[in-house]
């Protein structure tokens, strides 16, 4: 309690010193606390809006070399759209998932990107062919608006509501039931078209840039537009390659180098009738497109409500590999794709910002507390004349500098908690599109949780032991005799 | 003395500058009377008459091998009706097998593709890759040069074994597919080549047409060479860009019903 004291005596000996550095350690405090908050909401909100809506907890999909999600490949494509590979062991993996801890529902989905169009409404989207059994168990944050759910087994399509409200606003008319909508892929050189019907709305709980862009649909379709066939393994078959094309690779100019026009009046030209009669024969062609009805892009899985995502994501590794299962196991926000890893990014950077903060005001406080060593060797001196133990000077100093620090600290995370209470009671309001995307809805609450309190003080603490390093040594190398003799020069 | 030397010279520098304007109007005036728009216009004219066929319908097979830069190739090979008094086209896929029946159908300025599995029509732009070749949909369309360019400059020059007027071109409609273009016109009114350019003036495709078949009085490309400047890959110290080869038989100008050009029978033709 006496060390205390003293501490509090020091601090207040030197009033402007200790404001200026109680004064940062509020601001860092405040800033750090602040900026967490933020990201930390934006996590949760991008975490509920997707989770819920789009990805499930954990998300399996085919093992490749290149990255993708739910959207396709991470990799900018400029001018061919590169399918999903299908998951071969779908019917091996469906009876394992049953049998894990903590998975509480599971379903599959197909995905592609094709140009959907409307009447005269075109937009590019995302096409998901979902099992309605038991996708929206999964996801639970979807809310149909309007709609049988079963019809997306019948060659249905449910628009979401921002797509319809999109199509309405050139349409002049809302999407009604029935409608014909158009999906188109151009993929490996050919192209790909299917006819569904408007079969209902739904809602997204969290609506998003990425999240509009979201159709649902037949599978069975989508399987077709996407190519998940019977011959899709036939990649000859399916572009067309094969060993007739020319590969001459001489300069242009050479072809010049004779004449070689032609007279082709005596050879027969081509007639309708052999044409329609070639056309008839589709027998080869319709074994091809076969749709493979046991081909998923995708299986989504929700865990139970009180579950360790990651102890569930263990079990179902031990399980896959136990069972020698190949497939890839996606966090949500890597099944999310870019959106979601840009926010973890930038919560990288700034931890990486922190850091640097942090190391800075160490130096600072280190420095301060240096000259106030320095500025009380006489009563440093005196004190050990006086048969103050090493051990009491030690006490001394870290008291003090933990008074500071801690109780700055607390100082701006009340500020920060005080100023939080205001902002989320009516929350942050985001009208650029790429901002809503990134943290995953228009209106961003932050929030300040108890473990990131606890781990800000224990730094604090860490921070503070470790600035009083220094000072301690040289408040040790001062001897009694020097610091009297110094005092009374 | 001295001001009258230097009006002396004064009067002298005046009188080169004269001198030097004349002759500079002299031969400007020399080089506009040897640029006339208005007879490379007809020539265009020409060109587009000469690969027209506006009395009956042109039916061929047409054999698209393409070759990517430094790898695989693949081949397409379609039917084509064209009637070019009603700017109508129909192509048939016949090759891949996957895509038998798959069609293109231009009726107008509409160009419809329809695919037979899944029974359905879409709408396309006619500047659209051809089967993701470097063949353009609008490649199947007859040369309407003369409407939609105006000529900038010409030159003679020799490609080959051909005498050739090389014409700069530049769009003046927005139906023309590229914006600028060189095309190289043998003195049968045939174009031999053609390079394609974007507005900033870089280079797009270039297209050989090193043989034309006569079919009675009309004349038909029986090949094209096309290089897509587009799509390049550096293969060791070279760049290699697609390669797309189009190979036309089979011509035939038997008159065809006006039913070939419209959706129904797409749908009725390819199941």
């Amino acid at each position: 309690m006496k060390i205390l004291q003293l501490a509090f005596r020091n601090l207040w000996r030197h009033p402007q010193r200790t404001l200026f550095i109680s004064s940062l350690v509020v601001i860092g405090s405040l800033f750090i606390t602040m900026a967490t908050a933020i990201l930390d909401g934006a996590t949760k909100g991008l975490e509920t809006s997707l989770v819920g809506s789009l990805t499930g907890h954990l998300t399996l999909a085919a093992p490749t070399e290149e990255a993708y999600g739910l959207f396709g490949s991470e990799i900018p494509i400029v001018s061919d759209y590169e399918g999903i590979p299908a998951i071969d062991e779908g019917k091996r993996i469906f009876p394992l998932l049953g049998e894990i801890p903590g998975v509480s529902a599971y379903t599959s989905i197909v995905s592609c990107i094709a140009s959907v169009s409307l009447s005269g409404f075109t937009q590019k989207s995302v096409v998901f062919g979902i099992d309605p059994a038991t996708y929206f168990s999964v996801l639970s944050d979807i809310e149909i608006l309007w709609g049988d759910p079963g019809e997306l087994n019948r060659g249905g399509i449910f628009l979401n509501e921002r797509w319809a409200k999109q199509a309405e606003t050139q349409l002049k008319r809302p999407p009604a039931k029935g409608d014909s909508v158009v999906a188109a892929v151009a993929s490996r050189g050919t192209f790909r078209l299917r006819t569904f019907y408007v079969a209902g709305v739904y809602r997204y709980k969290a609506p998003s840039d990425t999240l509009d862009r979201v159709v649902l649909a037949d599978p069975t379709l989508v399987r077709s537009l996407v190519n998940y066939t019977l011959g899709n393994g036939s990649l000859a078959t399916e572009a067309g390659l094969d060993n007739r094309a020319d590969t001459s690779s001489g300069s242009i100019d050479d072809l010049f180098a004779v004449n070689q026009d032609i007279e082709s009046s005596s050879t027969p030209g081509i007639s309708l009738q052999s044409v329609e009669s070639t056309l008839q024969d589709t027998k080869q062609r319709d074994s091809l497109v076969a749709v493979d009805h046991a081909a998923w892009s995708f299986i989504l899985i929700r865990k139970d409500e009180h579950a360790s995502i990651h102890k569930v994501k263990s079990a179902l590794e031990k399980v896959l590999k136990k069972n020698n299962v190949q497939i890839r196991i996606l966090d949500w926000y890597t099944a999310a794709g870019s959106n979601a890893l840009m926010l973890f990014a930038l919560k990288a950077a700034f931890n990486v910002g922190v850091l640097f903060l942090v190391l800075g005001s160490l130096m600072m406080l280190i420095n301060s507390l240096v000259i106030s060593v320095l500025e009380r060797t006489g009563e440093i001196g005196t004190l050990r004349a006086l048969g103050a133990k090493r051990f009491f000077i030690i006490r001394l100093i870290v008291m003090e500098i933990l008074v500071m620090s801690l109780g700055s600290a607390g100082i701006g995370i009340i500020i920060t908690k005080v100023l939080l209470h205001t902002i989320s009671s009516v929350g942050i309001v985001l009208k650029n599109p790429l901002l809503i995307g990134l943290f995953g809805g228009a209106l961003l609450r932050p929030q300040l949780e108890l473990s990131f309190v606890c781990m800000f003080f224990i730094g604090i603490l860490l921070a503070s032991l470790v600035a009083s390093i220094y000072p301690i040594y040289l408040a040790l190398s001062i001897s009694p005799r020097e610091a009297i003799h110094e005092g009374e020069g | 003395m001295r001001a009258k030397d230097k009006m002396n010279y004064m009067k002298r520098i005046l009188l080169i500058g004269i001198i030097a304007g004349l002759c500079s109007a002299v031969l400007f005036a020399e080089n506009a009377a040897s640029f006339n728009a208005s007879t490379y216009k007809n020539l265009l004219l020409q060109v587009d008459q000469a690969l027209a066929v506006l009395d009956t319908d042109v039916s061929a097979e047409y054999l698209i091998q393409k070759r990517d830069p430094g790898g695989a190739t693949s081949t397409t090979k379609s039917t084509v009706f064209r009637r070019d008094a009603k700017n109508q086209f129909l192509v048939l896929i016949l090759e891949p097998v996957i895509d038998k029946g798959k069609g293109y159908l231009k009726i107008g300025d509409n160009l419809w593709l329809y695919d037979p599995v899944g029974k359905t029509f879409t709408f396309t732009s006619a500047k659209e890759r051809f089967q993701n070749s470097s063949f353009r949909n609008s490649d199947f369309e007859p040369s309407h040069l003369a409407r939609d360019y105006e000529p900038l400059s010409a030159e003679r020059v020799k490609l080959g074994t051909y005498d050739c007027t090389l014409l700069e071109l530049q769009a003046v409609t927005k139906d023309a597919a590229y914006p600028k273009m060189k095309i190289w016109v043998s003195d049968d009114t045939l174009v031999r080549k053609r390079e394609e350019y974007s507005l900033s003036g870089a280079i797009m495709r270039t297209i050989a047409i090193p043989s034309y078949q006569k079919i009675g009085n009309r004349w038909l490309p029986a090949s094209m060479v096309i290089i897509d400047h587009l799509q390049s890959k550096k293969i060791g110290d070279k760049v290699e860009y697609e390669r797309t080869t189009v190979t036309i038989s089979k011509p035939s100008l038997k008159a065809l019903p006006d039913t070939v050009y419209t959706k129904e029978y797409l749908e009725r033709v390819a199941r």
